[in-house]
């Protein structure tokens, strides 16, 4: 379970987070939707601690970080229970397709070498890239780059896997290969997926629960039907605004 | 007057006797530049107060003077105040200098290197579970040194050559053992036309294996 209590996030002056509370069951998907500069990804940040949190609480599981001073084992038990997948793919690229996978399993899970392979195989199967595995990043596609990227993320083996807008950088013909592997992760309901997207059809159709964000508060949540059908009237505008 | 062709060929292994010091002193100030250069990049990249200004300083005056100079005043002036300095040896007393002088150049490099790796991939290391450190030597340093190599290596070759003018104190490399035999000869073209082809053959070497460590480092490119 996820829980974020009274989450608030300040670059010097400007707030950016004004107070989040948010619960998340095991295995729910969760869209957060929203204008630009709603707080979106740095909510996501906050959680993954990219970014510190100026005050409040996030638990997952049976790890709690308050804000302030954090020791370094207490992070890194956070950010194990966590994995990001960024616009930007950020794929490491001194590292192929495989090596990009198997880096997890290798660095914080203390798998041998052939183990963390045939793991990273099974991952690389299963998102339809068997063949790519020992291409660099610069030489894939951006819809393959992401997909090892959500590969990356799936070998660390979270409870949550963040999504920070994952096809916002691709091309518009790619962006269907990305959502097939979302989709697919989400319909095992295993990990707790937090996905901020601006696809709205397809946050409709994978989310249990939607979150409408805008400037550093939650609007709104409840399930697709009652976001989309939201009596809110800037709700009705977002949603209205891009067609569904 | 004529060029003496056998005169020539014979200054080859007068010259090549300076070969093993030339090398001794140019390897160790490129280790010593680099681990230097390395330093002074990081207090400038993580901004650590006061060291981050001294380091400015630093590389701007090393950068900004003649290498002669820089000898000179620590071979000669230095030497008038401190007797650690006068007792040296010319070999470590250019090895300082040249390290010195060579870091600031080298810090350059790793600065610009460092700078050139995107800030997605530290936040990506991060991201996944690896330490701060775990994330510099097993994504930024492997990312950098790509970007680094061929400035280090221009440094280098530069350095290389700075050390042809290390003679002047003393030091007893190739230079220097040219240097005896003509003044005796008098035949300044040929022994120094001999300097040049091997500097150059050297030279040419170090480029060649620059080009090799180039290839291989963009495979991922």
């Amino acid at each position: 379970m996820l829980k974020i209590e009274g989450l608030k996030k300040s670059f010097d002056s400007l707030q950016v987070l004004k107070g989040i509370d948010l619960t998340v069951e095991k295995g729910q998907v969760v869209s957060i939707i929203g204008p630009s500069g709603a707080g979106k990804s740095t909510l996501l940040r906050c959680i993954n601690y990219l970014e510190k949190p100026t005050e409040g609480t996030i638990t997952i599981g049976d790890v709690i970080l308050k804000s302030g001073h954090n020791r370094y084992k207490k992070v890194s038990a956070l950010r194990r229970k966590t994995a990001m997948v960024f616009q930007n793919y950020n794929l490491f690229k001194n590292k192929t397709a495989l090596q990009n996978i198997m880096e997890p399993m290798i660095m914080c899970q203390g798998m041998n070498l052939k183990e963390a392979e045939d793991k990273a195989m099974e991952i690389l199967t299963s998102i339809g890239l068997k063949d790519k595995r020992d291409v660099y990043p610069a030489h894939m596609s951006g819809g393959q780059q992401q997909r090892v990227g959500i590969g990356r993320a799936m070998a660390v083996n979270p409870e949550v896997m963040l999504f920070d807008e994952p096809t916002s950088s691709l091309d518009p013909e790619l962006v269907n290969e990305v959502l097939e592997v979302i989709r697919a992760l989400a319909s095992k309901h295993t990990m707790t997926l937090l996905i901020v997207t601006h696809e709205m059809r397809f946050a409709k159709e994978v989310s249990d629960r939607i979150v409408f964000m805008e400037d550093g508060l939650i609007v709104q949540e409840g399930t697709p039907e009652e976001i989309f059908n939201s009596m809110n009237p800037r709700i009705q505008r977002f949603v209205g605004s891009v067609s569904v | 007057m004529n060029f003496d062709i056998e005169y020539f060929f014979s200054m080859f292994p007068i010259i090549l006797s300076g070969f093993p010091t030339t090398v001794e002193v140019a390897g160790v100030s490129l280790v010593f530049s680099v681990i230097i250069g390395f330093i002074i990049a990081a207090f400038r990249y993580y901004n650590i107060p006061v060291l981050k200004q001294l380091s400015i300083v630093f590389v701007s005056f090393f950068r900004s003077t003649p290498f002669i100079a820089q000898l000179f005043v620590f071979y000669y002036g230095i030497a008038q105040v401190s007797r650690i300095v006068r007792n040296m040896s010319s070999f470590w007393a250019t090895i300082i200098v040249l390290s010195l002088s060579f870091a600031a150049y080298m810090s350059e490099d790793i600065r610009g290197a460092i700078m050139s790796v995107d800030k997605g991939q530290f936040e990506a290391g991060l991201s996944i579970g690896l330490s701060t450190w775990q994330t510099i030597y097993r994504i930024i340093i492997p990312q950098a040194v790509r970007v680094a190599i061929p400035g280090m290596m221009n440094s280098f070759a530069n350095l290389f050559k700075s050390t042809s003018l290390c003679f002047i104190v003393g030091l007893k490399d190739m230079i220097a053992y040219c240097k005896n035999e003509t003044n005796v000869s008098f035949r300044y073209l040929e022994g120094y036309m001999a300097v040049l082809i091997i500097y150059w053959i050297i030279l040419s070497l170090i480029s060649y294996l620059q080009s090799r460590l180039e290839k291989y480092m963009n495979k991922a490119y």
